[in-house]
């Protein structure tokens, strides 16, 4: 289930531009694609709320996912 | 693929000029000296020099001055997490017990409800058993320059007398390997000889957690290698790259700027400067202590990124209220007029600060690299949204 923060992210894409973040993930597969773990970490993000990284400097290195 | 149409922008977050935010970032320079001397290094072979003039070694009382400054603004702040990255030059040259130094100082100055995420970026030629003791006891995250397999890497990553420098970078990521997670991914500068497949493919056979694509440091001034306005090149060498990427049943690797054009288009946050509207809060400490906007500038002008500032003389609050450090700021209102009405603005931020430098001096211009970026974004979009629609017809 996702939880209700979640519901409130406006996309950016054109064809599903309306659809809410809920629906989005309801397309998730089981498997670990690329697109899947982009769509798992938005909404981990958004349930959690977490305001405290930052975008990282260019060079700087990767952190841990 | 279905047609995207790419619609007007959509003002969100960042319309509004930033206001003064606290630094969460802080890029130490350990080290102002390198024992490589790769020909794109923008602190070596770029138009700021003033690194001749820097220490080669940041000083017990320059550490303890930094360490002092982050933690009155990490209090100041309430921050609850702060990112500390080891930088240079080549920050292994510092040694162990100035890494250690740094890192003791700094969590032992901020207040106990702040997490202090340590990592650094090294060209992994020195690493050994004493930095690995350093790394596990203090959980740094170890980042490692690398531009792919050995003809690619060595096309630009030598020694000063020309060696190069593949196979003590490939022994240090063996070791980094045998140490659980600390090591957490490769940086790649891209350069336009190397194909892109290949490229990609000797990175993720070495096995890294993640790997980032840097679009070489370059503006309006100093454009970059190849650089034709009315062509795409370093578009057409990322999306060769991403679908590679993209189109396999499991995830091979995390790519830094790639799933952050896919979360923004999702509607999420960036996890780097080089693209969106969140700003990196950072400040980068030089070996005396003196205070820098970014690194990057330094492939501006010479000491535009300079604030005239030392942790010595100066708070951290002083330091982000200034001026150059407040135009560095993300937001709509930062950008110029042809970028504030794009439809990829709010994916694409008007691209990292640096590349927008122009001939007038200032950062009003679309980035060096708008077309590619414009064609990237609109890419991506696509094949996310044909994906998405794929699954949606499937379910």
């Amino acid at each position: 289930m996702t939880p209700p923060s979640a519901h409130s992210i406006e996309t950016r894409l054109v064809r599903v531009a309306d659809m809410p973040l809920d629906e989005l993930l309801a397309l998730r597969k089981r498997g670990d694609t690329a697109l899947d773990h982009c769509l798992r970490r938005v909404l981990e993000r958004a349930s959690s709320g977490e305001q405290d990284s930052v975008a990282a400097f260019n060079s700087a290195p990767l952190r841990r996912s | 693929m279905v047609a995207v149409d790419l619609g007007p922008p959509r003002r969100t977050a960042g319309d509004a000029a930033p206001a003064m935010e606290p630094f969460q970032q802080f890029i130490v320079k350990v080290h102002s000296r390198c024992n490589l001397s790769c020909d794109y290094c923008y602190v070596y072979h770029h138009v700021d020099q003033s690194w001749r003039d820097r220490p080669t070694v940041m000083s017990a009382q320059t550490i303890e001055a930094l360490a002092d400054r982050i933690g009155q603004h990490a209090a100041t702040h309430a921050l609850r997490k702060l990112f500390i990255l080891l930088h240079g030059g080549e920050p292994l040259l510092a040694g162990p017990a100035v890494i250690e130094h740094v890192i003791t100082s700094v969590r032992a100055r901020v207040p106990a409800a702040t997490e202090v995420d340590v990592s650094v970026q090294t060209n992994g030629t020195l690493v050994n058993d004493e930095f690995l003791g350093v790394f596990d006891r203090h959980r740094v995250a170890v980042g490692v320059s690398m531009d792919g397999g050995r003809e690619a890497h060595d096309r630009h990553r030598r020694y000063a007398d020309g060696r190069p420098s593949f196979d003590l970078v490939k022994l240090g990521l063996d070791r980094l390997k045998t140490h659980g997670d600390i090591w957490t991914g490769l940086l790649l500068t891209i350069d336009l000889a190397n194909d892109p497949v290949r490229t990609y493919e000797d990175l993720v056979a070495l096995r890294p957690p993640s790997i980032d694509l840097l679009l070489p440091l370059a503006n309006w001034v100093h454009p970059p290698p190849h650089h034709d306005p009315a062509s795409t090149r370093y578009a057409t060498w990322l999306i060769r790259v991403f679908d590679r990427w993209f189109d396999a049943p499991v995830r091979e690797t995390g790519v830094r700027l790639f799933e952050s054009i896919i979360m923004l288009i999702l509607g999420g946050a960036s996890d780097t400067e080089a693209i969106g509207l969140d700003g990196p809060r950072a400040i980068t400490i030089e070996t005396d202590g003196s205070l820098e906007v970014t690194d990057a500038l330094k492939t501006t002008a010479p000491g535009l990124g300079a604030l005239g500032m030392s942790i010595h003389d100066h708070s951290l609050d002083e330091a982000a209220g200034h001026p150059a450090v407040r135009a560095t700021g993300r937001g709509l209102a930062t950008l110029g007029t042809g970028c504030q009405i794009c439809p990829v603005v709010t994916t694409c931020g008007g691209g990292q600060y640096s590349h927008r430098f122009g001939a007038d001096g200032g950062f009003a211009q679309p980035s060096v690299y708008c077309r590619d970026l414009y064609r990237l974004i609109a890419h991506i979009r696509g094949r996310v949204a044909d994906a998405l629609e794929a699954r949606g017809r499937q379910h």
